[in-house]
């Protein structure tokens, strides 16, 4: 699609191009850039000279370098510390007796979801136990709400919600969700007043918590116990002066809650809502000379960045607008070399969220020994292939959307036509 | 299971655990669940698991009194992420008719220890709902200068925490402070001239002011909505266009290379209601800083003739100086 101009629907221009009537403020505004009236048609502006040849050869440099960017050949397997990062997930899964252990049940499950995919994509999910865990993650079930919390004795949650079913999905034990239990909780998170998507009873909403709604339900089939079409126009009111998105109108451009935006709009095949030219840019501005991607602008590099912008990108269709070979560097410079494990930074302590998202990002970008993992869901895409849900490549195209899922509402009766 | 020994310290006069103290005799402690695959670990805490197996407990049984207050209060002290605890709390704060300026101190001095956690600024927001909601304005004045003092103590600490500027927008749209906002991100962005976040706390402002300044007290509501005014007239436009372009020009003529100007600029050139006539001064801000790079050629001026040819422009709009 052709980059827009800052698109917000303002100064519309007539793309008509037998003629242009311009608005006379733009035309002021040329002819004083141009620095002659804008009906010259003879004036250098409009007949540039040709390319010189050094000019024609830096152009060709300049494309084969981008082209260079793309893609990690060259990278051999042996470079990726693959089973000492498996046992170093492992490791961090069995030692019961330790304060992070007893200090970090509030997010039991999403760090389950993390290590357990990691160990997916690296092949080895036969190292751990997936009886105990599904056993674990039922007991995490609130019946009363419908909804997973973190761990036993804690309050239901959507983002442990969404962390169960993915754990569910990666074991294929998805028939163990009351389906229609979690749908209800999720009708019962959607404001009324805006059709934002809250976290708990307790009502603080954010993107993230959007997001996680629209993969929940998609996944377990029930899309429409939602209104998607609320909730996108809720994620677009979410959309910076930059492009991006942050965690409530308003709220400062993040990469994390750009990836919630995007693969919210995604899931509800409404990418058209983004700012493609915008967001694209300001993603790729998140890349640092040292190869790794920060957050927001003037902030350092963190390896969870790579997959937030990366899987924002690929939706997009603009993993190209990245330079691979310098992330991946950037990415196995983090690995811890004694314990395994990847860090947020090279030198820095690693842990398992940072060890999945550097593993996702590299799958995103096709290292080889990785199974490759969807964006929208990050999941292995066999997984979503099992399931049954849309697939997004690494270059943004979609397999198997289904309409249900669609912002447009009248998919029922099939009546009213709602054709993206 | 968990280990049962004793207080690993010599000292008498260090604390008695919950499983000692004669006056929770009375409660059953409910120990951390076996579980499979937990996450990361480090060192093993006594006094952590102490307390937070007799808050279980309490939980459970549903158990409302200052005691279980104080409680709460422990378990936070030693894990502020525990989020379950943060409700509870809030839960007694309500049920014992705690004292909401109070509570909301507290809070403040939580986010300083806690200041990337998500549960003490919602609770920041729900004591400072309630203090409005009261109904009495000087409470809800208290409740604003509270979030503003809590908030910029951990701006002071990290200028960019996200949570920190996430409550004072919060703040600043229930509590109506947009020109004072105006200020403050003034000053942070004199701290430091690439803190995005000042930036788009800036423009958050703005969007308020051109949506229609608000010069009264009264908010955008209880923030449940985040609903922006309505949109405002055209004299204002002009004035906060101008005026806020003057402001990013000045601070990128002291540092170009700064990407939260750049898009600033081109955030206000993108509002709706400012129109073409305002591209002309962007550009021309744009122009100063790259530099001549079109060369002589392109610019050379034409002696005037203006004809009326309806040829139409060719141009099919995309620009020609994209970098």
């Amino acid at each position: 699609p052709r980059p827009t101009m800052g698109g917000d629907g303002d100064g519309e221009r007539q793309d008509d191009e037998r003629k242009v009537e311009l608005d006379p403020d733009l035309k002021k505004m040329l002819e004083d850039f141009i620095g002659a009236p804008i009906d010259d048609k003879t004036h250098p502006f409009w007949n540039p000279p040709p390319l010189t040849e050094e000019q024609e050869a830096m152009f060709e440099d300049v494309k084969r370098r981008a082209k260079e960017c793309v893609g990690l050949d060259g990278f051999t397997e042996d470079l990726l510390l693959k089973d000492m990062h498996v046992q170093y997930v492992k490791r961090s899964s069995e030692d019961k007796d330790a304060i992070e252990y007893v200090l970090t049940d509030h997010l039991r499950l999403s760090g389950m979801y993390w290590g357990l995919t990691a160990l997916d994509l690296l092949g080895r999910l036969d190292v751990v136990d997936a009886d105990e865990i599904v056993d674990f993650v039922q007991r995490c079930w609130v019946p009363d709400v419908g909804g997973y919390a973190p761990c036993v004795y804690h309050d239901a949650h959507v983002l442990y919600t969404l962390s169960a079913v993915q754990i569910l999905a990666l074991f294929d034990r998805m028939e163990l969700i009351d389906r229609d239990a979690v749908a209800s909780f999720l009708t019962s998170l959607q404001r009324e007043s805006d059709g934002a998507i809250m976290g708990d009873e307790w009502g603080e909403v954010d993107t993230r918590f959007a997001y996680c709604a629209l993969s929940i339900s998609t996944l377990i089939d029930r899309p429409r116990c939602i209104d998607r079409g609320r909730v996108v126009e809720w994620i677009d009111k979410c959309k910076n002066f930059d492009g991006g998105y942050g965690s409530d109108p308003g709220g400062e451009s993040h990469a994390g809650q750009v990836f919630t935006c995007v693969g919210g709009l995604a899931l509800c095949d409404a990418v058209d809502r983004i700012d493609h030219f915008f967001l694209g840019w300001w993603l790729a501005e998140r890349q640092v000379k040292a190869g790794g991607l920060n957050g927001r602008p003037e902030k350092l590099p963190d390896v969870c960045y790579s997959w937030w912008v990366l899987s924002s990108l690929a939706i997009m269709g603009k993993m190209h607008w990245i330079d691979h070979k310098a992330l991946a560097r950037f990415i196995l410079g983090c690995q811890d070399e004694k314990k395994g494990g990847i860090a947020d930074r090279p030198d820095d302590e690693p842990d398992v969220y940072h060890t999945f998202f550097g593993l996702a990002a590299l799958s995103l970008m096709g290292f080889p020994g990785i199974k490759p993992i969807d964006p929208v869901f990050a999941l292995p895409t066999h997984v979503c292939e099992r399931i049954g849900v849309m697939r997004t490549a690494a270059d943004g195209t979609v397999i198997g959307r289904k309409e249900e899922n669609s912002a447009n509402t009248g998919g029922e009766s099939g009546g009213e036509s709602a054709r993206p | 299971a968990m280990s049962s020994s004793s207080s690993e310290d010599a000292d008498a006069d260090e604390r008695v655990p919950y499983s000692r103290r004669p006056e929770w005799a009375d409660v059953e402690p409910i120990p951390q669940p076996e579980s499979a695959n937990p996450v990361v670990l480090i060192d093993y805490a006594d006094e952590y698991v102490d307390a937070v197996d007799v808050w279980r407990a309490v939980y459970r049984s549903r158990e409302r009194s200052l005691r279980v207050l104080d409680l709460t209060r422990d378990v936070i002290g030693m894990n502020g992420g525990a989020y379950t605890v943060w409700h509870h709390r809030w839960e007694l704060v309500l049920a014992l008719g705690v004292d909401l300026a109070e509570e909301l101190r507290y809070a403040g001095a939580m986010a300083r220890a806690n200041p990337k956690n998500y549960q003490v600024w919602n609770h920041m927001r729900l004591c400072s709902q309630a203090m409005k909601a009261s109904g009495d304005d000087a409470r809800a004045t208290l409740a604003w200068e509270l979030n503003e003092t809590h908030t910029r103590i951990a701006l002071m600490m990290d200028a960019k925490n996200i949570h920190a500027w996430t409550q004072r927008a919060w703040a600043v749209r229930t509590f109506g402070r947009w020109t004072d906002e105006m200020d403050f991100t003034e000053r942070m962005i004199d701290d430091d001239v690439r803190n995005n976040s000042a930036w788009n706390q800036r423009f958050f402002c703005v969007v308020g002011g051109l949506g229609g300044f608000v010069t009264s007290t009264d908010g955008n509501g209880s923030g449940d909505g985040n609903a922006k005014s309505a949109p405002g007239d055209g004299g204002d436009v002009v004035v906060l266009a101008s005026a806020e372009l003057a402001f990013a020009k000045s601070q990128l003529d002291k540092s170009p290379h700064n990407e939260s100007a750049w898009n600033y600029v081109r955030g206000i050139l993108k509002r709706p209601n400012v129109g073409w006539g305002w591209r002309g001064e962007g550009e021309a801000i744009a122009r100063k800083h790259l530099g001549d790079i079109f060369g002589d050629a392109s610019r050379r001026r034409v002696g005037g003739t203006s004809s009326d040819d309806e040829r139409g422009g060719e141009s099919d709009g995309e620009s020609r100086g994209e970098a």
